[in-house]
């Protein structure tokens, strides 16, 4: 019905050129969730109490991956799952149903592993089941289609995209790689066109209520940093495989994202698809800047533990030297930030920084 | 003059093996031009005149389906009166829409080559539930009636049918004037019918 497309009608004559490079091709079709929907899986357990080839236990747990994977990119909205429902199963009943079935309400499958029925009044959908076919051998699996079983969790994330609204680009003149597209083939994840469809339909959009500063300032108080380790501290060299470039990027770009409302997954998925250069994202919500919460220790850490793998194992990057741990540089950044977004000067901030490295305890902030 | 002859589809089909229904169920992938000529009980040539959005229950459940009335042209396998009623999942009634995935949606005036199925109470009439439907197309400029894919793209190659996404990154443009005519389609169909039919 709708789309953000590529595809042209011409009056002469139709041409289509379609989803070139990594033009969006996605397809909605109109109405979207205004509230979150909660999907009831009653799905139950695995028979013969077999564990599924990627380590699953129970079928629920594929169901909610392909949710949670949805979840890291719609910001209005998120899955929520009722685990194990024992809800009765039925269309129009206000349930969000996710079970198996032997027919589609009565009607006969036609060749297809799953089906997504949603009912929408006006421009908001209010109930959507999703029907698996249980006549079919299932497992859940990464990577290309085995023959002789279908991958449960990737077919289940491509009727969760109905479910939020989408529809098949394949089938409205799109060539794009998607996990929405009619039949996803060896496509076993999101991709960015999936990506780009979640983020229009359900992005709050924008930068962010809470401004960061510039980021030369970040990189003079990064280098600055560097500076009072080795120089002040005496502290001995590390390896690294984040520049400090790098490093005062993507943590800025991390914090940002947390402090304007983004869960760590999805500040950090949003991050590395910045890094991968595959999509652009807004923030997750707006909040008040007289209220700005940055997140606890240990997951700025495991941000960027994360990160150092990624330059490591994703991006081949050299190993390099810095005399500023991983635990040091998170928490002096985070520090720093958190004064700048309070009303402090960069030369406050270093600082009040400085005064705590120092030992003089944490400062008061500038408002 | 004769009134039409109005049928559902599923009274007018044939019976379904319970071999076709196993080898329906578990193909998922998409269907080549034998596949879907293979699995068809009727092949027609049709257009949409009319449709009509009911209530269905079943159990507690209330859904919509629309009943599409067609106005078959040619026959290219099986056999169909020359209105036909098929039913689909899905539709509109007053500010209420149901939805259903891989299930095609007709419109009034619709021009298609369909592969129909055998089954008897379907959430689709067609043969891989949305991949039995060719829209055809009058060429502006000369009237020419040429064939789209499922995918509203320009059918150009027989081999177009059943390809992955994958396979057809390489044609991203293509102009209507290259797409098969409705009669060249036509032929190709009866003729893979057929052969198919000399292999039983």
């Amino acid at each position: 019905m709708k789309r953000v497309v590529s595809v042209v009608l011409l009056a002469g004559g139709l041409i289509l050129t379609a989803g070139a490079g990594r033009a969006p091709a996605y397809w909605y079709d109109g109405p979207r969730w205004s509230v979150n929907p909660v999907m009831s899986l009653q799905f139950g357990s695995i028979s013969n109490g077999a564990t599924l080839i990627d380590g699953s236990t129970t079928w629920g747990q594929p169901a909610e991956a392909a949710m949670a994977t949805w979840n890291l990119y719609m910001d209005r909205v998120q899955f929520r799952v009722i685990r194990d429902s024992t809800a009765a199963t039925g269309l129009g009943n206000g349930v969000n149903n996710a079970f198996w079935s032997s027919s589609i309400y009565g009607r006969s499958w036609e060749s297809y592993a799953g089906y997504a029925l949603w009912l929408s009044s006006g421009s908001a959908i209010t109930e959507a089941d999703l029907l698996m076919n249980n006549q079919l051998s299932w497992n859940s699996y990464r990577g290309n289609v085995r023959s002789g079983s279908v991958d449960f969790r990737r077919l289940v994330m491509h009727e969760f995209g109905h479910v939020i609204g989408l529809n098949h680009p394949n089938e409205h003149g799109q060539i794009v790689n998607a996990v929405m597209n009619s039949s996803p083939g060896n496509t076993d994840t999101l991709t960015s066109d999936d990506i780009s469809a979640a983020q229009f339909l359900y992005s709050i959009g924008g930068s962010g209520s809470v401004s960061f500063p510039a980021r030369n300032e970040s990189l003079d108080f990064r280098t600055q940093l560097e500076a009072k380790y080795r120089d002040g501290l005496r502290r001995g060299n590390s390896t690294t495989y984040v520049d400090a470039e790098g490093d005062i990027v993507w943590l800025s770009e991390y914090f940002r994202y947390r402090v304007n409302a983004c869960s760590h997954s999805q500040a950090q998925t949003r991050v590395f698809s910045q890094i991968d250069n595959t999509g652009t994202f807004g923030v997750c919500g707006s909040v008040s800047s007289s209220a700005v919460a940055f997140p606890p220790r240990n997951e700025s850490l495991d941000f960027r533990n994360a990160l150092e793998a990624k330059y490591r194992d994703d991006l081949r990057r050299g190993a390099g030297q810095s005399a500023v741990d991983n635990e040091g540089d998170v928490v002096w950044i985070q520090e720093y930030l958190r004064y700048r977004v309070n009303g402090c000067s960069h030369a406050v901030a270093i600082d009040k920084v400085f005064a705590q490295i120092d030992g003089r305890g944490v400062q008061a902030v500038c408002r | 003059m004769r009134s039409p002859l109005v049928f559902t589809a599923w009274l007018v089909l044939a019976v379904p093996t319970a071999l076709a229904a196993q080898q329906a169920a578990l193909d998922l992938g998409t269907l080549s031009l034998d596949q879907l000529a293979g699995r068809a009980a009727t092949i027609v040539v049709s257009t949409v005149t009319s449709r009509r959005a009911e209530w269905e229950h079943y159990g507690e459940s209330r859904l919509i389906i629309t009943k599409v009335t067609i106005e078959v042209e040619q026959t290219l396998k099986g056999s169909a009166p020359r209105t036909l009623v098929v039913e689909v999942l899905g539709g509109t009634i007053g500010d209420q829409t149901l939805h259903v995935s891989h299930v095609p949606e007709f419109k009034v005036g619709d021009r298609d080559v369909l592969f129909l199925n055998s089954a008897t109470h379907a959430a689709s009439p067609l043969v891989g539930s949305d991949q039995g439907r060719f829209r055809v197309i009058n060429e502006a400029a000369t009237g020419t009636a040429r064939m789209l894919n499922a995918a509203f793209a320009p059918l150009v190659s027989p081999a177009d049918i059943g390809a992955t996404v994958e396979s057809r990154r390489g044609g991203l443009a293509r102009s209507l004037t290259e797409a098969l005519t409705l009669s060249d389609f036509v032929t190709l169909v009866r003729d893979r019918v057929r052969e198919l039919e000399r292999r039983r």
